[in-house]
């Protein structure tokens, strides 16, 4: 039942596709075909997909986790920022230590920043009631702005164009897996994370916390559960995650932070927490679904000229239908008694 | 022929047969009341007559035409409304507002208030229905509320009115008021249904009974055929076990002590005023009061939800007052909640999640950071066939359950964790004859081993079968404590505020 919908509307989302490919004159099936064998023609296809997927897999989880909490953290854009920063300046600093020390520091030094980013907003709301998303929203500027800050003025490389910091050293990039394809170790990377929410949300006492926190907040208080804690773990995680998201973007695909970097991966990351309805196996099918779509879908710009945007409007169908039976399902539980 | 028929309604859940076979009619003009155990079937059977859910087969035929009730919005259509266990009013809005919502009386697509109003306030006074129409709902009392359900009913021009469990909210006073709304109804001609755990209001109010038990109709009686015994057999099928006698406590100590304890809400309001008082290992300490004399902040304050108050608790001797709800109940305090709906359980989590939410913590149900779930689930197992909750799998979510086997799921938590203190707020509200006779039971158990109970309870009769002292709480002070024999009468001045302690 859970699954039909998604499916539903994913169908429904191609519908809606073909028809403003039919009306701008172009075969629908065509254009569908360019797609598809984009995203699964060829081993290099598939792999293209599953690069798209990873930034979109980790920032799905990051936000799913908060979103679990009750918490409406919008924040994950701003702390994968940080965190690609982060990332980015302990890869050029520390550029003569052995790959993996530098690998490893990155990451850690990165989810480090991701850890406390979040602690922010979840101490604005425990202590000061602030609205997370408000705050979140403000923080992100702050978290994009500052970097930009950053890479414009203390840490600038002169003599470029763009606004960039250094390379970080070449033996911490993550390695690649064919030369065709951008795809690396990062989407592992993101799959074992997946693995470990999975099972953190079963077996550990913070997951059922976290669990009982998001779906009746008066219920886990009066039960002796702390609230406030629970919530500022979350947020922990989930900033750390976010920032991980980040670090593994410079790592494994850029190799240094660049300034505006994300086409809003932090933001995409809401659109698959609500369509996978927080539940962090989902995060990585809708994440798949959608890099799928998206290296598909510029497979299909090269080859039929019909704009990448298509792609765009049926993620944004899909979200509209998925998050409109959200709201009805919702309305009917308020009926209920 | 009468009015309203129910014919052969079957209905399935997974595990269940709620509804067997149940074949009923409502007459115009009747007052009538469904009584039987918990989980028996009785709210299913009202939420297919209101459309909510869809019987499996069956019918429902109005003067003999066959209804169609594919959702509430088509029973109110018919003529039929319900007042849920659970009131569905937004806590925001005016009260009339509430009233009108979704049926405004709009001119030329403008909404004439006034208008509304006035149709409002004949409708209240035409029923004895008191609200004051502009204040929102967050600020009126739950009997307030539950006037505002059924003029919300009455304005959609409802001619049959359900109503589940409308009297385990009330206070005695809005319970009568209440019947008196009911009795003006039948003289217009309209039909009440009404279930009920509490048989000397059916007693006092049906014209005709009918009996559920496991899904069946045992029997529908007119008044003059029904006595309380005759009921019980039929709802029953035997006697009620008698409750364990109490035992003569020797050596009693303070366990919680209160003093001079004043709360003061967020809006300038003294809720509590002052308050003094100690409970005793192996005493029931019960609160009597009209609902809304400083309660909920009592109970609030009691385990800790509220820690900003003046004066200070103890609890075996240590300062309570800086402890938060955690601390409290590691010590050996346990809360029944006082709303099972909201607070005391997480509707959208299962049985297992939902027993083990004081305890998951502790050995064997987790160890270092790993919760280990078989042994939670063996657990409340165990727990539900102790306090019979009737439920077809743990695994399934608290939301499915009747009413008073949520409230049993509550006090099944809460009493497992062996406490030395329980505050109970309310615990046997929407239970049946039977449950509520075990947790009776059981308070006196727990009494005569020694623990100290907080009983607070809109019940007098409970409170004054079960309490070994009875403090009167009447505007946040408590106008004094009395103890046995407990004379009613004194206890009904006191509740007013009238001070007449001997
Ligand atoms: N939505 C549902 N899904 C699954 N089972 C349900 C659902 N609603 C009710 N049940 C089951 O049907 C049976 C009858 O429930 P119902 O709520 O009608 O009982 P009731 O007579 O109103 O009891 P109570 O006096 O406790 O309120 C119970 O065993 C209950 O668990
Ligand atoms: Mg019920």
């Amino acid at each position: 039942m859970k699954l039909l919908r998604p499916i539903i509307a994913v169908i429904i989302a191609f519908g809606i596709g073909a028809v403003i490919i039919w009306s701008s004159g172009s075969s629908p099936l065509e254009a569908y075909k360019g797609l598809f064998s984009g995203a699964f023609g060829d081993w290099i296809g598939i792999f293209d997909s599953l690069f798209s997927a990873t930034p979109l897999i980790l920032t799905g989880l990051a936000t799913a986790i908060s979103f679990k909490a009750g918490i409406f953290n919008i924040g994950v854009e701003g702390s994968m920022y940080l965190g690609a920063f982060a990332a980015a300046w302990f890869g050029f600093t520390f550029d003569n230590l052995p790959g993996l020390v530098i690998i490893i520091g990155a990451i850690a030094f990165s989810m480090a920043v991701g850890v406390l980013w979040g602690l922010l907003p979840a101490y604005l709301r425990v202590r000061w009631k602030v609205d997370e998303i408000v705050s979140t929203i403000m923080l992100n500027y702050v978290a994009i702005l500052f970097t930009s800050y950053l890479v414009n003025f203390p840490f600038r490389v002169p003599n470029v164009a763009n606004s960039m910091s250094e390379r970080i050293a070449p033996q911490a990039q993550l390695p690649r897996f064919t030369t065709g394809s951008q795809l690396n170790i990062a989407f592992f990377v993101a799959v074992a994370v997946v693995v470990i929410f999975y099972i953190f949300e079963r077996r550990s006492t913070l997951g059922y916390e976290i669990k009982m926190v998001g779906l009746n907040s008066l219920f886990s208080r009066s039960s002796g559960i702390r609230n406030s804690s629970v919530i500022y773990k979350a947020m922990m995680i989930s900033g750390a995650i976010g920032a991980l998201t980040g670090a593994l973007l410079v790592l494994g695909t850029y190799y240094r932070f660049y300034d505006f970097f994300s086409p809003g991966y932090g933001f995409d990351g809401i659109a698959v927490a609500i369509l996978s309805s927080n539940n962090f196996l989902g995060c990585l099918a809708v994440a798949t679904l959608f890099g799928a779509l998206r290296s598909g879908g510029s497979m299909m710009e090269l080859f039929t000229g019909i704009p990448l945007d298509l792609v765009n409007v049926m993620e944004g169908v899909i979200i509209l239908m998925v998050t409109a039976n959200l709201l009805i399902s919702r309305k009917r539980r308020a009926q209920r008694t | 022929m009468s009015y309203l028929q129910m014919e052969n309604i079957i209905k399935r859940f997974p595990g269940v047969l709620a509804n067997d076979n149940v074949s009923v009619d409502f007459n115009a003009g009747e007052i009538h009341a469904i009584v039987g155990e918990n989980g028996a079937g009785k709210s299913t059977l009202m939420k297919i007559l209101y459309g909510e859910y869809q019987p499996d087969s069956g019918r429902i035929l109005m003067n003999g035409k066959e209804l169609v009730l594919r959702s509430p919005r088509d029973a109110i259509k018919a003529g039929i409304g319900m007042v849920h266990q659970k009131f569905m009013l937004v806590a925001s809005m005016k009260v009339y507002e509430n009233i009108i919502l979704g049926d405004e009386i709009a001119k030329r697509g403008v909404l004439n208030k006034k208008q509304s109003i006035e149709t409002v306030r004949k409708i209240s006074e035409r029923y004895g229905l008191q609200v004051d129409v502009n204040k929102p709902i967050s600020e009126i009392s739950v009997g307030s509320q539950q006037r505002v359900e059924i003029l919300k009913l009455l304005y959609r021009k409802a001619n049959v009115l359900i109503f589940d469990e409308p009297t385990s909210v009330l206070t005695p006073s809005e319970v009568e008021s209440l019947f008196k709304v009911f009795r003006n109804l039948k003289k217009d001609g309209k039909t009440v249904i009404f279930i009920t755990h509490k048989l000397e209001e059916v007693m006092k109010t049906a014209d005709r009974i009918s009996v559920m038990k496991n899904g069946k109709l045992q029997g529908t009686v007119s008044k003059e055929d029904a006595s309380i015994p005759f009921l019980t057999k039929l709802m029953v099928g035997g006697e009620i076990p008698k409750t364990t006698p109490r035992k003569n406590i020797e050596d009693k100590k303070p366990i919680v002590e209160f003093e001079s304890v004043s709360y003061i809400s967020a809006d300038g309001v003294r809720r509590l005023n002052n308050m003094s008082f100690q409970i005793h290992s192996g005493e029931i300490f019960g609160i009597a009061g009209v609902e809304g004399n400083g309660q909920k902040e009592l109970i609030e304050i009691t385990i800790g939800i509220k820690r900003k108050f003046e004066g200070t608790i103890k609890f075996n001797g240590d300062l309570l007052n800086k402890l938060d709800i955690l601390q409290r109940r590691k010590l050996g305090m346990a809360y029944i909640s006082e709303d099972p709906f909201n607070i005391g359980t997480c509707l959208d989590a299962n049985l297992i999640e939902n027993l083990i939410s004081t305890r998951y913590r502790d050995i064997p149900f987790s160890k270092g950071l790993l919760i280990n779930w078989k042994r939670c689930e063996e657990f409340t197992e165990s727990q539900i066939k102790t306090y019979g909750v009737k439920a077809a799998s743990v695994k399934q979510r608290a939301s499915t359950l009747s009413g008073g086997n949520l409230q049993k799921v509550v006090i099944a938590r809460e009493l497992s964790s062996d406490p030395i203190f329980v505050l109970a707020a309310h615990p046997t509200k929407g239970l049946d004859i039977k449950a509520t006779s075990f947790v009776h039971d059981t308070l006196i158990r727990l009494r005569n081993s020694g623990k100290a109970i907080l009983l607070i309870s809109a019940n007098l009769d409970e409170l004054l079968t079960l309490s070994d002292r009875i403090g009167v709480l009447y505007r946040g002070k408590l106008t004094g404590v009395v103890a046995p024999p407990f004379d009613r009468e004194q206890i009904g001045l006191m509740m007013l505020g009238k001070d007449v302690a001997k």
